[in-house]
């Protein structure tokens, strides 16, 4: 579904270069959750915003559904955006001046999408999502787990190839936290998604398939879940813990 | 649901910042218009003469309130770009076009715009009047001064709000472009950089306003002085933009590099604002310029007709009169007793009276004025080409009580007190007195300058003083309609 060969991305600040991804390759199968996690500096974000075509990568290749969406044209960029990828963001970035119901909608607007199948596919998902009762609310009046089960519910509209989160839970508490990862497990469950998640958050990527440890813009580690999720998430705490290194042990 | 419905109720949603940037847009054109429709409507345009100094004041003023009006305008539509910047980052995210994206955004400005623009117009039309009768109220009101309306008044208010269409235009067509969707998404709440502002900025921006100030002065005059060339005014002008951009850096410093030195109790209690200042140091700075050059417009304009008032003829206390008036000999004017007679009609005391004569004789004089070009100077002889008023040495004396030696075949030019020439002045420039009667010349020299501002104000530009002798030839056989009755009093 999703294959990023030799990535590199770097930043220019006062005459200086800082290279953020150094040379990164992996792959993201169809129906696979998968996390990148890492300290902060890491490049998880930059690698994200690069996989969704935010920013252009210095080199490398990233083929979504083997076509390189690297060498596309703004238009054809756009089209990408809305019809094969869907997003979540940590601050959610919902429409204030749209209700939950109407953001929902938002890909298939500009799609031009029939309004009627529209419409039913977005109760749909709230309804899966929970969310069916806070429908006509504006996001100023809903919580923020509603919120982002809300842009969960967005994504997914125009059934992307691929969701890609970015801190989906950093702004929530751990209750929102556990909801909005179940609508993730339910959209990969009852809707087949494919989910790519950065997140800083070991509770989250626990309940992931497979994480991705990025270090100084490099791959540390990769390693699939096996045994129970708890079991799982001891596995990342250690790497994590490793991470820090041994120099710092008193 | 569809999307036009959706622009409309994000419309809605960010009516404030609508409203915020219709209403910046509607002040700047109704400002500028009303000025132009009063400046350019008949009463003023007949008034003021072509090329006079007060027309070049008021198209400076027009200038500076435009270029006011703008900076505030280009700041407002700053503000609705950063607002607005998380609704369009977030439609590019979900995948909107960006073509589509720039039509809506020109629309929606376009709408703004447009309706601002052609409220400040008609609204300009009652203000201009408004401000008329307050000015008939307050300052002056006759026959000559009645509103009129010129349709050559509305010009400038269109073109400046083609210019702020465009100025946003272009702002709209710069935000679209930006390629990072990130960047735009995060503007609104994108802190502005603490860019290091450097400490020479200060000394840079005395050097420059002083710079500024002495070339714009300096360079015209030499020109003129040394070269006997007339530098065109853009140019000259052009100069005092050092002092401007000098005072942009001395602000720029002064708002950025507030430092703990010295004081630092009184540092610390202000932390919070020094910093709120320091980080948004550019913004902050250019808002203080814009306001000093609005403050600057008002006070000119309110200020630049007292300064009328305040010319050279104003007299001195030491040994001026208090009241002078002159006319010719010939004519049944008023005298000693009807001066007298209304002394006493409003309870004064004459402490002084003088009644005297003086001729008035033609002069032939050598100026400096421009060439036919407008761009040279040159000197030019005038022969015979004017009158001025002549009085023999003793009358000067009786009059003004000032003691003077003349010798013969000299001249005292009678200036204002605290006389400084300027370029075109001439009070040495007189070489030759013709009687208008006889046609008999003499040519003289000069002796000096006297002060008495009383005479002075008599002739144009000056009177002249004569020894007796001369005065007793030069005006032998002229007839009484070149004599002036001279009367002082105090």
């Amino acid at each position: 579904m999703l294959e990023v060969k030799n990535l590199s991305k770097s930043y220019e600040s006062a005459g200086n270069i800082y290279p953020v991804l150094q040379d990164i390759s992996f792959s993201v199968e169809k129906g696979e959750f998968v996390a990148v996690m890492g300290p902060s500096g890491s490049g998880k974000t930059t690698l994200l915003n690069c996989i969704s075509c935010f920013i252009p990568a210095d080199s490398g290749s990233i083929l979504l559904s083997h076509t390189d969406i690297g060498a596309l044209n703004e238009n054809q960029l756009a089209k990408v955006r809305n019809e094969n990828l869907g997003f979540v963001f940590q601050d959610f970035m919902l429409l204030d001046g749209l209700t939950v119901l109407e953001n929902i909608c938002m890909p298939q607007i500009i799609a031009k999408k029939p309004i009627a199948q529209m419409e039913a596919k977005a109760k749909r998902l709230c309804q899966l999502f929970g969310i069916d009762s806070v429908i006509n609310k504006y996001p100023a009046e809903i919580s923020g787990g509603e919120k982002q089960r809300t842009a969960v519910a967005r994504a997914l509209m125009n059934n992307p190839y691929i969701i890609l989160a970015d801190e989906p839970t950093g702004n929530l508490d751990s209750k929102s936290c556990t909801a909005v990862i179940e609508a993730f497990l339910q959209a990969k469950e009852e809707v087949g998604a494919t989910i790519f998640m950065v997140t800083h958050d070991s509770y989250a990527a626990s309940f992931c398939d497979r994480v991705i440890v990025l270090k100084d813009g490099n791959i540390y580690q990769e390693i699939k879940k096996s045994g129970t999720r708890r079991q799982f998430m001891d596995q990342l705490l250690d790497i994590l813990r490793n991470l820090g290194g041994d120099n710092h042990d008193n | 649901m569809t999307i036009n419905k959706i622009y409309s109720k994000l419309r809605k949603g960010s009516k404030g910042q609508y409203l915020l940037l219709g209403f910046c847009t509607f002040l700047s054109v109704l400002l500028l218009s009303s000025f132009s429709l009063m400046y350019f409507g008949p009463t003023v345009q007949d008034f003021l003469p072509e090329g006079g100094d007060t027309r070049k004041m008021a198209s400076l003023l027009l200038l500076a309130t435009a270029c006011g009006c703008f900076v505030f305008t280009a700041y407002a539509s700053n503000l609705f770009f950063r607002y607005k910047s998380k609704e369009y980052g977030i439609l590019l995210a979900l995948g909107m076009q960006k073509r589509n994206l720039r039509r809506l955004l020109f629309r929606e400005l376009s709408l703004v715009t447009v309706t601002a623009s052609c409220m400040g117009l008609i609204c300009a039309v009652p203000v201009s009047f408004l401000i008329w009768k307050l000015f008939e109220m307050f300052i002056i009101s006759n026959a000559q001064m009645t509103y009129r309306f010129g349709i050559t008044g509305f010009i400038p208010g269109i073109l400046f709000a083609l210019v702020l269409a465009l100025m946003l235009g272009v702002v709209a067509g710069k935000f679209v472009k930006r390629s990072s969707i990130m960047e735009i998404m995060r503007t609104q709440h994108k802190s502005e950089m603490i860019k290091e502002i450097k400490s020479w900025t200060f000394p840079a921006g005395l050097i420059f306003i002083v710079a500024g100030i002495l070339l714009g002065i300096a360079v015209p005059q030499i020109a003129a002085k040394v070269f006997s060339v007339s530098l065109p005014g853009l140019f000259t002008n052009s100069f005092y933009i050092l002092t401007l951009i000098g005072i942009y850096l001395v602000l720029l410093n002064i708002v950025a590099q507030r430092k703990a030195k010295g004081n630092k109790k009184k540092y610390y209690r202000n932390l919070v604002s020094i910093s709120m200042m320091r980080f948004t140091a550019k913004q902050t700075t250019r808002n203080m310029c814009v306001i000093v050059l609005l403050l600057f417009v008002c006070c000119f304009s309110s200020f630049y007709g007292m300064q009328y008032s305040l010319t050279p003829s104003s007299l001195n206390q030491e040994n001026d009169r208090s009241f002078a008036f002159h006319s010719p000999a010939a004519e049944k004017q008023i005298g000693r007793t009807e001066i007298y007679d209304t002394a006493v009609d409003y309870n004064m005391t004459i402490t002084d009276y003088s009644e005297n004569t003086g001729a008035s004789l033609v002069i032939s004089y050598h100026h400096k004025d421009f060439n036919e070009n407008g761009n040279k100077y040159m000197e030019f002889y005038s022969d015979k080409a004017k009158s001025s008023l002549f009085v023999s040495v003793s009358i000067f004396e009786s009059i003004s009580g000032q003691k003077l030696e003349i010798k013969p075949g000299t001249y005292r030019t009678v200036v204002p007190s605290d006389f400084i020439g300027d370029f075109f002045d001439y009070e040495n420039g007189l070489y030759k007195i013709t009687n208008p009667d006889t046609g008999q010349s003499i040519p003289v020299t000069y002796g000096g300058c006297t002060e008495f501002t009383a005479l002075s104000s008599m002739a144009e530009p000056y009177a002249y003083v004569i020894n007796d002798e001369d005065y007793k030839k030069r005006t032998a056989g002229l007839d009484n309609s070149y004599l002036e009755k001279l009367i002082f009093l105090m």
